[in-house]
């Protein structure tokens, strides 16, 4: 079975699943690591029961490779008893609660994608083509469906401010290189989403989509990982906003929801790898519908800003 | 979600860039099927989804855990 988790949650929560990752994370490659951080990412091979079997924490596949074949071997040497977790993970289930569990079926969720255009700095290694993603949740609830009126081919109409507003703070984020923290309320400066009715088929509106995004904040933060003290920073996104969105009225959902976001990023954050390459340089984003598959159902970053319960 | 009355935009200025091509920048920015290849492992979303997979089928795990998740902003 293979799985893709965050680790922070799992290494510091006291739910049943957080305790079992912690007893394996613990046997790994980073037990009991303080400094330069505890994180205790990595790859682990373990046992249902919590028996690690090998970690690395390594990109390289050969690494890896030995890692598998090492946790193998060790797999093959335990019984049934040593593999086993007791109890059942089915009824153990109901003691933990994620994030993923608020996944707003019937809402507007998007899938963000994010990369340097060209312009830029390109650096000759995996910088050159960097991408990142994140994800973007709207509950029925705060998209304030309509009750009113068709409007009318031509009008342009304001899309529901918590769209922008959510996406400039949360989304729209120089996480390219690597993680970057949000932005909050004081650090917008413009936010705004509009659509223009291009046609309209019974309950079905085809929207042209634009805007405008703009955030920024100064401060004192590092911008070198571990490397090096806090100093004055600047940092700021600002993008201009185009797409197209398809919105049924009558099932009160988006059946197609494109948006793109480019303008120029400047600054750095502590991890995202921009300490030499601050800016000011091109940046794009690609919004779009999540699909059906599990790996589109990760719950956003900072899913905490929501106010979500 | 439509209606001159719902929402509170925020007064600003009008875009300064003209209509982006939506395919041309789609094109650059969203990854290539070659660079989401990695989702046809098939990865459980959350570590308790494979131990109970795990458990029912009496398989190993293979976590990869990272800060941010890695099926998303990491």
């Amino acid at each position: 079975m293979v799985s893709a988790d965050e680790v922070h949650r799992l290494q510091t929560g006291s739910d049943p699943e957080s305790k079992l990752a912690q007893k394996v994370f613990e046997q790994g490659h980073y037990a009991g690591r303080t400094q330069p951080s505890s994180t205790r990412q990595g790859i682990y091979a373990a046992a249902p029961s919590g028996e690690m079997l090998a970690s690395v924490n390594s990109n390289d596949a050969n690494r890896v490779a030995a890692m598998l074949r090492q946790a193998l071997n060790k797999w093959n040497g335990m019984t049934e008893a040593q593999r086993m977790l007791p109890g059942s993970p089915v009824e153990i289930k109901k003691q933990i609660r994620r994030a993923e569990d608020m996944f707003p079926k019937d809402g507007l969720t998007l899938r963000v994608f994010s990369r340097d255009l060209p312009g830029g700095q390109r650096p000759p290694d995996w910088r050159a083509d960097a991408w990142n993603q994140s994800f973007a949740w709207f509950r029925r609830g705060e998209l304030q469906l309509p009750t009113g009126p068709m409007p009318k081919v031509g009008q342009t109409v304001p899309l529901v401010s918590i769209i922008p507003r959510r996406l400039a703070k949360l989304n729209f984020l120089d996480n390219v290189r690597g993680q970057t923290g949000p932005f909050d309320d004081r650090n917008i400066r413009a936010a705004s989403l509009q659509g223009t009715v291009e046609s309209i088929k019974g309950s079905v509106i085809t929207l042209k989509l634009s805007g405008e995004s703009h955030t920024e904040r100064t401060g004192q933060w590092s911008i070198r990982g571990f490397n090096d003290a806090p100093s004055p920073q600047r940092q700021e996104m600002k993008l201009a906003l185009s797409g197209r969105a398809v919105f049924d009225q009558a099932a009160g959902k988006f059946a197609e929801f494109e948006l793109l976001a480019v303008g120029t990023r400047t600054g750095a954050t502590q991890f995202n790898g921009r300490h030499d390459d601050p800016g000011p340089a091109r940046i794009g984003f690609y919004a779009t519908l999540t699909g059906d598959q599990p790996s589109e159902r990760v719950a956003p970053d900072y899913i905490s800003a929501y106010g979500w319960n | 979600m439509l209606g001159m009355s719902m929402g509170m935009v925020l007064a600003c200025a009008p875009a300064a860039v003209a209509d982006l091509d939506l395919a041309e920048y789609r094109a650059m920015i969203r990854p290539s099927d070659e660079e989401l290849s990695f989702e046809s492992i098939g990865w459980k979303p959350t570590f308790w989804e494979a131990v109970t997979e795990a458990q029912a089928t009496g398989k190993p795990i293979l976590l990869w855990a990272m800060n941010g998740h890695p099926l998303a902003c990491t």
